[in-house]
C-alpha cells in the first residue's frame, strides 16, 4: 500500500468494512494476533523509500545541528499529531563534522510540521524490526518493522 | 466451559504421582491453569454503518507445566508444557520433554518449601465465575445505550453529521490453578474473576472526546457500571467541546486518578520488584529505605482487599498471599517478587549497594507476587513466574476532597487522562512523556474554566515531580484501569506544584 507518493496522501489501509465506508478498495491491512482476537487495522513493515543524498553529504551541508541515531524508546500523540522518540546517540554537527557525542537525548516534534520541512532524504534505507508492537484494546501484540533512509529536517532536542 | 477446581486437583495429584516414580528426578513442580477471556466490543459510528456491539471473541487457555530438578545436578531444571490434554499419557510426554530441556541454571533456588501445608483461605470471589455470555453482550448494549441516550440530550444530536463514535469494550478475565510441587505435603488451586471496561466517546463535530472505566468482581457489579459508563463518556465528551490549547509552560496541574495509575504502571511498578534491584534497573536503585515519596504517600499491593477486582489467595508459585507495602508514607520498604529473585537478590553479592542498605541491614523479600500471567491478566499455564501486583493501592494521609485539590491550585490545569506514557532516558532516570488525550480542564482562580483540547499538550517531567513535589493528594482513592496492565489501580488524584508541558501543533491546521 502506497501512503504518501511524493510528499501527497494516496490512502489508507483498510479493512473490507472501512474500505466499504470510504469507497476505496480493501487492502488486506486488517490483522488479529491471534484467532480469538478482532482484526485491528494496523501495520506490517511500514517505511519511507531512500531518497537520492548521501547521509554524509547531508551532514555535510548543516552549519550546525545535530545527528540523531539508535532509536530507543517512542512516545506518540493518539492521533499521532506530535511524538518525542528517545535515541541511544546524539552527535554535535559543527560546519559539516560530526562532534561531540551525547549519549542520549530525544526529538520532538509536531508530526506534520516534522515531515512537511524535510529538506533531504538519504540513499540509505533500514528497517528495524519491533518485535511487540500492542495495539487495540485488551492489547494484542504483533511483529512488524519501521524504518527509512536518514531524513534532514527540524525539531526540537529534549534533553538526556 | 472452564475446568473445574476440583478436576485441576485431580489432575495435579496424577501428575505428581507419575513424575515422584521418576528416579532421575530429585525434586518438581506441576502447575495447571484454566484460563478464560471474552470480550464484548464497541464499536458505534453515526457517520457509517457500524455493528454497535461486535461479535463476541473469547480465548480458553488450558494446560499445564511441568518443572524438574535433575538428581545429577541441583542446578540443572528442565520445563516443558502441554496444552488441553490432560491425560497420564501427556504427562509422561511432558515429563520426557522437561527431562530434554534441562539447562543449569546457576541462580536456580529449588522450589518453595514453606509452609509445607497450606491453610485454606477465605476468599471472597464474587459471581463472576458464573456469569454468561448473555450477561457479557447485555453489559456491552448497556453501555451503547447509556451513550446514546446522552448523546441524544446534547445538542450535537441535531447535527445531520455528528460524528459520534463510540470504541470500547466489556472483558471478562477468570482463571483457576491448581500447583503441587515435592516439597509440598498438599495440592494448592486458586481462581478468580473480575471484569473491566473502558469506554471513549468522540464527537468529531465538537473536536471533543471522554472517557470512562471501571472494574470489578460481581454481575451485579458489572451490570451497574455498565449503564453509567457510557452515559458518563458521552457526557463529558459533551462537556469537553472546542476545547483549548494551553500554552507550553511550567504547570501546576492536578493528575487524576487515571494519570497516576499510568504513571504508577509504566514508570514506579517496574522499579518495585527483586528483579529490577537485581539488574540494577530500578529507579530507587540504592535507595532501599530512603524517602522516594511525599510523606504523605503510601502505595501497596493488595490481592485480599476488600473491595479490589483481582482477589488473589495463592501465587502460581502456590504461596500463601498477603498485602505488600511497598512505599509508605514516602518511604521505600517493600518490593513485589517471586521465588527465584527474592533469592537471586538474597544471594547478590552487590545487593547491598544495589538496595543502598548496610549489609547486615539487607531485609529478605518473600516471594508474595510471584505470578505466571498472558496478555489480558489471566494466570496462564504456559508462563513462567515474574513479579506482579493484584490490586495496587495508592492512599494519602491527610488527603483532600478533589475539588479542593482544584482550589488549591488556583491556576494550572486538570489532567484526567494520559496516553502512551513511557519511560525516557532509561528507567532508572525517571524521566517520562505522555500527551494529555481527554478529560483534561484549565484551572483558573480555584476553579475548572475551560475543556482542554484533546492531544493538544504533552507532559515531560520525572517521576520525583509527581510524588515528591506535590501540594496535596486527594482523600479517596478511585479505581482505574490501565492499558495492558494485569494490576486493577485504587489511586487519588494528586496536585504536582510544577509539571512541564509542550504544547501540541493541530494537526489538522
Amino acid at each position: 500500500v502506497t501512503h504518501i507518493d511524493r510528499g501527497i496522501f494516496r490512502g489508507f489501509m483498510n479493512s473490507r468494512a472501512t474500505a466499504v465506508a470510504l469507497g476505496a478498495e480493501p487492502n488486506g491491512s486488517a490483522r488479529a494476533a491471534e484467532v480469538y482476537q478482532v482484526p485491528l487495522i494496523r501495520m506490517s513493515n511500514t517505511f519511507f523509500m531512500p531518497g537520492e543524498t548521501a547521509p554524509d553529504q547531508m551532514i555535510s551541508e548543516i552549519e550546525h545541528g545535530y545527528y540523531v541515531c539508535g532509536h530507543q524508546i517512542p512516545s506518540i500523540a493518539e492521533s499521532r499529531e506530535n511524538f518525542r522518540i528517545s535515541a541511544r546517540r546524539v552527535y554535535e554537527i559543527d560546519h559539516g563534522q560530526l562532534g561531540k557525542l551525547y549519549r542520549s537525548g530525544s526529538v520532538i516534534a509536531d508530526s506534520k510540521r516534522f515531515f512537511m520541512s524535510v529538506d533531504a532524504v538519504g540513499n540509505d534505507l533500514s528497517l528495524i524490526a519491533i518485535p511487540n508492537c500492542g495495539k487495540g484494546q485488551p492489547m494484542q501484540v504483533k511483529r512488524m518493522s519501521n524504518g527509512g533512509p536518514t531524513l534532514r529536517s527540524r525539531a526540537r532536542l529534549g534533553g538526556g | 466451559m472452564m475446568i473445574r477446581a476440583s478436576e485441576l486437583k485431580s489432575f495435579t495429584r496424577e501428575a505428581a504421582t507419575i513424575i515422584s516414580r521418576d528416579k532421575a528426578v530429585a525434586a518438581f513442580e506441576i502447575y495447571c491453569a484454566s484460563g478464560d477471556n471474552r470480550i464484548a466490543r464497541i464499536n458505534y459510528t453515526s457517520d457509517i454503518p457500524c455493528r454497535g456491539v461486535e461479535e463476541l471473541k473469547s480465548h480458553r487457555a488450558d494446560g499445564f507445566q511441568i518443572r524438574i530438578v535433575e538428581k545429577r545436578n541441583p542446578q540443572e531444571v528442565g520445563t516443558a508444557y502441554e496444552a488441553a490434554d490432560f491425560s497420564a499419557e501427556a504427562i509422561r510426554s511432558v515429563l520426557a520433554r522437561a527431562h530434554r530441556a534441562t539447562v543449569i541454571d546457576p541462580h536456580f533456588p529449588g522450589f518453595p518449601s514453606e509452609p509445607r501445608k497450606m491453610t485454606r483461605a477465605k476468599s471472597e470471589k464474587g459471581d463472576l465465575g458464573r456469569a454468561s455470555d448473555a450477561n457479557l453482550v447485555d453489559a456491552a448494549w448497556s453501555v451503547l445505550r447509556g451513550a446514546m441516550n446522552a448523546f441524544a440530550r446534547g445538542d450535537a444530536a441535531r447535527n445531520p453529521h455528528p460524528g459520534l463514535v463510540l470504541g470500547g469494550d466489556v472483558s471478562l478475565i477468570r482463571d483457576r490453578i491448581a500447583i503441587a510441587n515435592s516439597n509440598f505435603a498438599d495440592i494448592r488451586a486458586d481462581e478468580g474473576a473480575h471484569f473491566s471496561s473502558s469506554v471513549t466517546a468522540l464527537i468529531e463535530s465538537l473536536e471533543a472526546k471522554g472517557t470512562a472505566s471501571a472494574v470489578g468482581r460481581s454481575i451485579a457489579e458489572m451490570r451497574r457500571v455498565a449503564a453509567r459508563l457510557g452515559r458518563d463518556a458521552t457526557a463529558r465528551a459533551l462537556q469537553m467541546k472546542h476545547g483549548a490549547r494551553p500554552d507550553a509552560k511550567i504547570y501546576r496541574v492536578v493528575l487524576g486518578p487515571q494519570p497516576i495509575a499510568e504513571i504508577i504502571n509504566y514508570m514506579i511498578l517496574g522499579s518495585l520488584t527483586t528483579g529490577a534491584f537485581h539488574a540494577a534497573s530500578s529507579a530507587y536503585q540504592g535507595r532501599f529505605g530512603a524517602d522516594v515519596m511525599d510523606k504523605r504517600l503510601t502505595l501497596s499491593d493488595d490481592p485480599i482487599l476488600r473491595r479490589g477486582a483481582v482477589l488473589r489467595a495463592t501465587t502460581c508459585e502456590g504461596l500463601p498471599v498477603k498485602r505488600v507495602d511497598l512505599i509508605r508514607d514516602g518511604k521505600l520498604v517493600g518490593l513485589l517478587s517471586n521465588f527465584y529473585d527474592s533469592h537471586r537478590l538474597a544471594t547478590d553479592a552487590e545487593r547491598s549497594d544495589k538496595l543502598g542498605v548496610p549489609n547486615e541491614s539487607v531485609p529478605i523479600f518473600p516471594a508474595l507476587s510471584g505470578y505466571r500471567l498472558g496478555e489480558g491478566g489471566g494466570r496462564r499455564f504456559d508462563q513462567s513466574p515474574g513479579s506482579a501486583g493484584t490490586n495496587i493501592v495508592m492512599t494519602a494521609r491527610g488527603g483532600i476532597e478533589d475539588d479542593a485539590l482544584i482550589r488549591k491550585v488556583r491556576d494550572g490545569v486538570y489532567v484526567g487522562r494520559v496516553w502512551y506514557t513511557y519511560p525516557i532516558n532509561g528507567q532508572r532516570a525517571g524521566d517520562f512523556t505522555c500527551t494529555v488525550s481527554g478529560d483534561s480542564h484549565v484551572i483558573r482562580d480555584g476553579k475548572l474554566v475551560s475543556p482542554i483540547a484533546p492531544n493538544s499538550l504533552r507532559i515531560n517531567s520525572n517521576i520525583e515531580n509527581v510524588f515528591k513535589q506535590i501540594i496535596a493528594a486527594g482523600k479517596r482513592s478511585h479505581p482505574a484501569i490501565v492499558w495492558g496492565s494485569s494490576e486493577a489501580f485504587y489511586v487519588p488524584a494528586i496536585a504536582c506544584e510544577a509539571i512541564s508541558v509542550s504544547s501540541v501543533g493541530n494537526a489538522a491546521e
